[in-house]
């Protein structure tokens, strides 16, 4: 029902009832043309059919140096509040999931507050696990940092899912970035 | 070579420490460090070049230009050193001298592929395509194997080609661009290569061929993305108009992609073209396309209407009797398909019936909250019978159900979904406009109970997370949109503090509800309360681009009105956004080339475009050099005046071709979505017009600015040379005397064009309605929030006619110095008129003091504020022009500065004392009598009297309380307070500092 294309410059006069959300980090705009200019193969809109912009996905893959972990990763992943439950945002992680299959990744990840309990679960419905947990990762203004999960999901090609298994201790934030 | 290497090297390796200093923001160090291996090693390129990078983020940017200007003659050819230098001009925004350098360092080194490359992206940063494609192709010719550079080359003609508006050279670049990219037709090395070579093929209109490499070439098919190859593909067919073949594809999708409403939208358009086709002319047998032929094996390339129907029922069919997790596309085709055969007069015999389709909808999807949206594509195109029987028959089903909920034992989900189907209701209700039907007493009924349910529905969201919306929001929401309506009908603000008070209480169970905090933040601009409008423009934590597309709706709060704490909290927001503009987008353009993302090379640069011509950032750039010069005039000391006050260069960049330059209205008037019918939404002649005033009263201030800053210079001017402009030796005319005259004829241009931009604004469609004083004008109010920005800042409103009148006295006076006619000038004489502008600007009413007029004074009196220090701006200037002068032979050595004898000074204090101290300290009782107005308010009073409102009325045991109410109004009459105090200590300071002098 909804509508998806690649995101285009021109989306983001029009996305405010997306980004507005408070879970929803509204970035500058050199981080947004990052990967626009680099990665537009992983950057989709959900437009509903009456024209409204409904949600994206932007992403990439990387590999870390030195290391054969060729993956993709999701940057961002939102749905406006009164779209959700529709299966978008399941769509949008499907299709990211897809391009990475064909840039022939092992995995997919993508980090998430760990108090985000329905993204959580949402991520689990959809077949990702929590790799490690990241202690400090995210900042809140005025507030004490939060862990963040580091969450992934195998593609075809881990085929035994080398990937996926759990570290068992939380890992500092300065070890990940 | 190899010795260069190593020199390079080493310096390399002396330079780490300084790389480390400047990355750790250690910029005096890193100078002093640079000093000593200069000292020690001698003037390096590569050490003055980073010495520059760390002078010049520490902003001492005439040092770093210095520097940069002697490294330029040398021409420097190492990359480290040019690119520390590029750096510099990116900061300085010198970017052309970039190219020129890449450009001088190239012609020493011609086969430097690294310079070659930054060369050309350099010229990319410029927007200069056609020496883009030269050093291309030049790239290309050297080293051959490298495909991007021919790329690079066939994408610069393809930016030639969109920003060329010669259709000539448009039809000459088109081809070009066609041969160059088919030449490497069969060496493409990715699909970024092809669908560059693609999209040229369509800029020539050439769909056949596009067709051709979809369908045909295995390659194509190996490395264009699905998606993209099935919407190029229907893109072309149907520009091709091959109906069938457009169908067949539709038809294929949607047996793959079982939502996909783009192709169900598809089939149906392809299905009517035919018909039509049909109609016309009897078909012809079918065109043979191995395709079809398969097609018509399975059924599914047949095209009558009636086969259409059918394929459509099919598929809803199919998810029926999936019986859960139903899709909606093709449910919502059904409909789709019903109202276009209706609306093309197409009687088919078995066409499902609309109501029943409707009816069918809303009992599948009818508790999504996506239901009303999907329903704004119909309703529109509904007859008002078919709509209220549709209503009617809402109604009955969803009362029914809560009254079997009632009966069954509770269950939370279903609950959630009764209240959600209410909820489509009553945006249904209000869309289809019967809410506008009802009379005030019912509209305020239907709010009292919209607020109970909002209330009732709380309990069902105490498992929320406290980022998610209650609910029950919309209740409230659509209550909020109701009393905004009722001030429209009845032009009673205390509904609008209804309003205010009613979204605050949805935030006191929904904190994070943004509909609510955007309606509270355009409400409280309407209403001038600015302090609280930056909180919650804060608290929303709109930046970035944000700033830039919803800023309008506080612009009249924040940065029209004279307060320069609320337009710099608003305004810095958007400038940061603005300054990076160029140099970050033009960063990632880069990038793009250099992965070969073409397509987004395009849609980059016109985002770029997009940003800097965008009429907002002309707006703070205006306001800006407005404050810095009343500000710079708040300073006594007027021998130190030009070192307060922005240069002539400056000031006059910003204005100069401001009367041909075009903006982008980058407004997202879209982001509340009030659920009214279609015909009370603003239209696009509605978005038209409100950005043409917008433009108006750009050129407006600019044209103001125009008249100021030629004014000041003329002033700036005359003290310099003494008052000595005119006197020429041997009949000769002086270089002073030239400039005076382009002063003079700027200033004099400036006023013709203020006066043909006020006679603009008076005309404007958006003036004539703000003049009204009927509902439309309340309505127009509230829908466009530019308006009452006109009604306050554009004359008639007095102050700009008042400035208009000042400017023209001053005229003559700039006439007489410049004739060098005597001029017996009482400063009386240019009191006068000042008293009279004061008595003009404040009318009888402004001071009356009842809650509803009171409104308006906040911003009245920063709106009068604003146009005294311009005129105090003006007079200080004709001050200084008129009074020495009758001095100047007497002192003609001495008085080099003004004023500096005690003659000159007693006759400045004689006239502050008369005129501008009195205004001031008019003003100051203004701002007195109105906080005394704000402190002593009986809120209770207010509310119990004026508002209608009982600590025991109904309401009080639902969200909104009588508490709530009380600290919503308090906020905002301490937000006046506040602003109040704001511009009294201004005024006061102002006054002080005219008594110092």
């Amino acid at each position: 029902m909804t509508i998806y294309r690649p995101f285009t410059c021109d989306d983001f006069f029009k996305y405010n009832n997306i980004n507005l959300d408070s879970l929803t980090e509204n970035y500058g705009i050199p981080f947004y043309l990052s990967y626009i200019s680099q990665w537009p193969e992983y950057f989709r809109i959900a437009e509903s059919a009456s024209g409204k912009l409904v949600g994206y996905i932007m992403g990439k893959s990387e590999s870390k140096r030195g290391v054969d972990d060729w993956h993709g990763h999701i940057t961002a992943v939102t749905v406006s509040p009164d779209y959700r439950k529709l299966g978008i945002g399941a769509s949008l992680i499907k299709f990211l999931e897809d391009v990475s299959e064909k840039k022939r990744c092992y995995f997919v990840d993508l980090y998430v507050r760990a108090s985000n309990a329905i993204a959580v679960g949402l991520y689990e419905k959809l077949g990702y696990v929590v790799y490690r947990r990241v202690l400090g990762y995210y900042s809140n203004p005025g507030q004490p940092d939060e862990d963040g999960l580091d969450m992934r999901k195998s593609l075809s090609r881990d085929k035994d899912k080398m990937f996926m298994i759990p570290v068992t201790h939380p890992v500092s934030a300065d070890d990940v970035t | 070579m190899a010795e260069n290497k190593s020199q390079s090297e080493v310096q390399e390796r002396r330079l780490k420490p300084v790389y480390d200093l400047i990355e750790k923001s250690n910029y005096k160090g890193a100078v002093q460090q640079i000093d000593r291996i200069v000292k020690k090693h001698g003037q390096t390129p590569s050490a003055m070049a980073m010495k520059a990078l760390a002078l010049n983020r520490m902003n001492k940017r005439e040092l770093c230009l210095d520097i940069l200007d002697k490294m330029k003659d040398d021409i420097p050819t190492d990359p480290y050193t040019l690119q520390s230098m590029a750096f510099c001009y990116k900061d300085t925004r010198k970017f052309e001298e970039i190219a020129l350098m890449y450009a001088a360092a190239l012609k020493k080194q011609p086969k430097n592929e690294e310079l070659m490359t930054r060369l050309f992206m350099a010229h990319v940063s410029n927007d200069e395509y056609q020496k883009q494609k030269q050093i291309a192709l030049e790239l290309h010719k050297l080293f051959p194997n490298n495909n991007p550079y021919y790329f690079w080359a066939v994408m610069s003609i393809v930016m030639q080609i969109h920003a060329s508006h010669d259709e000539q050279t448009k039809s000459v670049l088109i081809p070009l661009a066609e041969r160059m990219a088919e030449r490497y037709k069969d060496k493409f090395t990715n699909a970024n290569e092809l669908k560059l070579y693609l999209n040229i093929l369509k800029l020539n209109r050439r769909f056949e061929d596009i067709l051709y490499y979809t369908r045909l070439s295995p390659e194509t098919k190996l490395k264009i993305e699905e998606d993209e190859q099935f919407s190029l593909e229907l893109e072309c067919l149907t520009k091709l108009e091959r109906w069938e073949e457009a169908l067949y594809c539709y038809k294929i999708r949607c047996d793959t992609v079982k939502d996909d409403w783009t192709a169900f939208k598809g089939i149906i358009k392809c299905s009517l073209e035919l018909h039509r086709i049909s109609q016309r002319a009897p078909l012809l047998p079918k065109q043979q396309n191995p395709d079809i032929e398969e097609a018509d094996k399975t059924n599914v390339g047949s095209f009558s209407v009636e086969n259409t129907v059918d394929y459509i029922d099919e598929k809803c069919q199919f998810q029926i009797d999936k019986k859960a997790n139903y899709l909606r596309a093709p449910f919502l085709a059904r409909i789709e398909l019903i109202i276009q055969l209706r609306e093309n007069d197409i009687i088919v015999t078995r066409i499902p019936d609309i109501m029943c389709s409707l009816k069918e909808y809303f009992e599948l999807f009818g508790a999504k909250k996506c239901w009303f949206d999907d329903m704004t594509l119909f309703i529109d195109r509904l007859a008002d019978s078919e709509i209220t029987q549709f209503n009617i028959w809402m109604e009955k089903l969803v009362t029914e159900s809560a009254v079997t909920q009632e009966a069954a034992t509770p269950d939370q989900h279903k609950q959630i979904k009764h209240l959600q189907r209410d909820i489509n209701l009553l945006y249904i209700t209000r869309y289809s406009g019967r809410h506008d039907q009802l009379s005030v007493e019912e509209k305020r009924d239907l709010i009292s109970e919209l607020m109970r349910k909002h209330y009732l529905g709380l309990p069902l969201g105490t498992s929320l997370n406290d980022t998610e919306f209650q609910y029950s929001d919309p209740y409230a929401n659509v209550a909020t949109h109701l009393l905004v309506d009722l001030y429209s009908i009845t032009g009673d603000k205390c509904y609008l503090l209804e309003a205010l008070m009613v979204a605050s209480a949805v935030l006191k169970t929904s904190g994070k509800n943004y509909l609510a905090r955007l309606m509270i933040l355009k409400i409280q601009a309407f209403l001038g309360g600015i302090e609280v409008c930056t909180d919650n423009y804060m608290e929303l934590e709109i930046k970035h681009l944000q700033a830039e597309s919803l800023s309008y709706l506080l612009e009249r709060a924040s940065h029209t009105l004279g307060l320069p704490s609320a337009f710099t909290a608003i305004a810095s927001n958007c400038q940061v956004l603005h300054r990076s503009n160029r140099r970050d987008t033009s960063e990632y353009i880069e990038t793009a080339y250099k992965n070969g993302n073409f397509e987004k090379v395009l849609e980059m640069v016109c985002f770029k475009n997009r940003l800097s011509n965008s009429y907002y950032k002309k707006s703070i750039d205006l306001s800006s050099l407005l404050y810095s010069w009343i500000d710079g005039f708040s300073n006594p000391k007027l021998t130190e005046l030009k070192n307060h006050l922005p240069s002539f260069e400056s000031w006059f960049d910003v204005v100069k071709g401001l009367d041909s330059e075009t903006y982008e209205d980058n407004r997202d008037l879209n982001v509340i979505e009030d659920y009214t019918p279609s015909i009370r939404k603003f239209t696009d002649k509605d978005v038209k017009d409100t950005f043409n005033a917008e433009c108006i009263w750009i050129r407006m201030r600019g044209t103001l600015i125009t008249c100021i800053g030629s004014l000041v210079e003329v002033c700036l001017l005359y003290t310099e040379l003494d008052g000595n402009i005119i006197k020429t030796k041997d009949g000769a005319v002086n270089e002073g005397a030239i400039r005076w005259q382009e002063l003079i004829s700027l200033f004099e241009k400036g006023l013709d064009n203020f006066d043909k931009e006020i006679e603009a604004a008076v005309t404007h469609p958006s003036y004539a309605l703000a003049a009204q004083t009927n509902t439309e004008y309340s309505l127009a109010k509230l829908r466009s929030p530019q308006l009452p920005m006109l009604e306050l800042l554009i004359p008639p409103n007095k102050n700009a006619q008042v400035i208009r009148s000042f400017f023209k006295l001053l005229q003559s006076v700039l006439r007489s110095i410049a004739e060098s006619k005597s001029i017996e000038m009482d400063v009386q004489f240019l009191a006068v008129p000042l008293i009279e502008i004061m008595k003009e600007i404040s009318n009888e009413e402004f001071m009356q003091g009842t809650f509803d007029r009171i409104f308006l004074t906040v911003e009245k009196i920063t709106t009068l504020l604003f146009t005294i220090s311009i005129i105090n701006i003006c007079m200080v200037c004709v001050f200084t022009l008129v009074s020495p002068k009758t001095k100047k032979s007497k002192k003609a050595k001495q008085s080099s500065k003004f004023p500096d004898t005690s003659e000159d000074i007693n006759t400045l204090n004689t006239f502050i004392t008369s005129t501008l101290i009195p205004v001031y300290k008019e003003l100051q009782i203004y701002v007195t009598n109105a906080l005394a107005y704000f402190n002593d308010i009986d809120l209770d009073y207010f509310l119990r009297n004026v508002m209608k409102i009982q600590p025991d009325t109904e309401l009080q045991s639902t969200s909104l309380t009588y508490d709530v109410r009380k600290r919503t109004l308090l906020e905002l009459t301490s937000s006046y307070t506040t602003s109040l105090e704001k511009i009294g200590f201004a005024i006061d300071n102002r006054i002080k500092l005219l008594e110092q002098i």
